[in-house]
């Protein structure tokens, strides 16, 4: 619990997330009143007794209900890797044997070949409809995938012929640096998700992501070209949705991309970047003051309109889930490539653990739990070592598995941005609840 | 509702059933009654790279 005005405190219950709560007078003192006596009987006070129930807060010592999480639809994800291939050269990139800053007129070799679209699609729908999955929704990335954008309609309507009991959604991973004028129709046709990729905001952006000028050898940053993507998908509708993967260069710049964002009414993602080797103690410090200062102004600063857990969203994190990993892989999600094979994700695309041109999905997802690299990945409830013992695990669910096993060769480790997280957690929790009262004051304004 | 935090005459009748136990749905379903500013652009969550479980 914390206090956030003479008002109101929150509530957020580390055991089993439930989201946060907001509790007025009467309800938080009910709520301190119940966790300070705990274990003996105190004098019932049904009303709000039951909401605090409801929240997951407090519980009968008779009462063998779990707390309700939030619904979800049952669907399978997929990565979508149509083309291994991208237009620019990042150095950190986690995509394995990717072909980078290619030349546009090699990319058929590089892309998912017309006669594998049959198998993979019909293989993709029949596991989902074997499994009672409602919606398959299949993610195309890469590399960058609006490289090929015949193939990625041709796929598409194929796609949307199969769905019957098994509905179809469509998204992107792009780096933003597409034709505009090209990709939007099928981005309407096909109502895409569409998240553009970036390393950082303007100069830092530009640092890492550029093409070079093939007669000059000049370096051409890709920001400008983003920036003005973002002005024409906005005018045809489409609301892009950002992942920042933040780096030891770009994480000060964080504050300027946030209100580059919000101003805009659009969201994104924060990720710390996944590298083999473990950040250094002073970038940890420095990353971890820097995140809980910007999380904490958000949470002051935040336009109304916007989600917190969207629209800022950290990480894997989701505080009204108890997550055990923070991924679906090797359970509802997996990546397949441009031949055909499966693997846990896209960060481990050269270790396959079977081929949708051959084989059916089924099989292969049984593998991921015979597999010693993903049967942890495919079975949670196995997981071991120092994070189950820690109040955030379910916070941060031991971040990305496949940093951490790539890191230290054991899903059993802590992440290696764990510190971060430890110190952000609260921090985080505070600014959601926080952004949540000014909506519910803002609200009681514009109705007086 | 008597020590509840002070609450809009005309969103009483939503709130009160509440009494000042708030989660984000609540607080969304309250401003979206009294003003479309306060209404997420979008409620669908966004492609991320990585994918959480159902």
């Amino acid at each position: 619990m914390g206090r956030l005005d003479s008002e109101w405190t929150y509530a957020f219950n580390f055991e089993t997330p439930n989201g946060v709560t907001l509790l007025g007078n009467s309800a938080g003192s009910r709520l301190n009143e119940i966790l300070g006596r705990s274990g003996d009987s105190i004098t019932a006070c049904p009303e709000v007794d039951q909401l605090l129930e409801r929240r997951g807060l407090v519980s009968r010592k008779d009462s063998r209900e779990s707390v309700s999480q939030t619904a979800t639809r049952k669907s399978f994800n997929v990565w979508l890797h149509l083309v291994n291939a991208c237009n620019f050269r990042c150095h950190y990139c986690y995509i394995p044997h990717l072909s980078k800053e290619i030349d546009p007129q090699t990319i058929e070799r590089l892309s998912i070949r017309e006669e594998s679209i049959f198998p993979i699609l019909t293989r993709l729908f029949s596991f989902c409809e074997r499994n009672s999955i409602e919606l398959l929704h299949i993610k195309f990335a890469g590399g960058e995938p609006t490289l090929n954008l015949p193939l990625l309609e041709q796929f598409c309507s194929e796609a949307v012929k199969y769905a019957s009991k098994v509905r179809v959604s469509f998204g992107m991973i792009s780096n933003g640096s597409f034709q505009a004028d090209s990709l939007i129709p099928i981005l309407q046709t096909f109502s895409f998700k569409l998240s553009i990729s970036i390393d950082g905001f303007e100069a830092s952006h530009d640092r890492i992501r550029f093409s070079v000028d093939s007669s000059s050898g000049a370096r051409n940053g890709s920001w400008k070209i983003i920036a003005a993507n973002v002005v024409r998908l906005m005018a045809e509708g489409i609301r892009p949705y950002f992942l920042f993967t933040a780096t030891a260069q770009n994480y000060r710049d964080l504050k300027a991309f946030a209100s580059f964002c919000h101003t805009q009414s659009l969201g994104f993602r924060l990720s710390l970047v996944r590298s083999t080797i473990p950040p250094q103690d002073q970038l940890l410090e420095s990353v971890g003051s820097y995140l809980c200062d910007f999380y904490e102004q958000l949470g002051k600063s935040m336009p109304l309109n916007l989600r917190f857990e969207r629209d800022a969203k950290f990480a894997e994190w989701n505080l009204s889930k108890k997550k055990t990993l923070a991924c679906g892989s090797c359970r509802n999600y997996v990546a397949i490539d441009q031949n055909g094979f499966v693997s846990s994700c896209q960060m481990t695309l050269d270790k396959p653990h079977g081929n949708l041109l051959r084989e059916d999905l089924s099989s292969i997802m049984h593998e991921f739990k015979r597999s010693a690299d993903t049967a942890l990945l495919a079975t949670p409830a196995t997981k071991r070592g120092p994070c189950l013992r820690c109040r955030y695990f379910h916070v941060c669910a031991g971040g990305c598995p496949q940093n951490t096993f790539q890191t230290f060769d054991t899903f059993d480790h802590v992440s290696p941005w764990c510190r971060v997280y430890g110190r952000l957690a609260p921090v985080y929790i505070e600014a959601v609840a926080r952004h949540l009262l000014r909506q519910l004051l803002a609200a009681k304004v514009a109705n007086a | 509702m008597k020590n509840s935090p002070a609450l809009p005459e005309k969103a009483e009748g939503q709130m009160v059933g509440h009494a000042g136990v708030l989660a984000e749905d609540d607080v969304r379903a309250f401003a979206r009654s009294e003003s479309s500013n306060f209404v997420a652009l979008k409620d669908a969550d966004d492609d991320c790279d990585c994918v959480e479980e159902d």
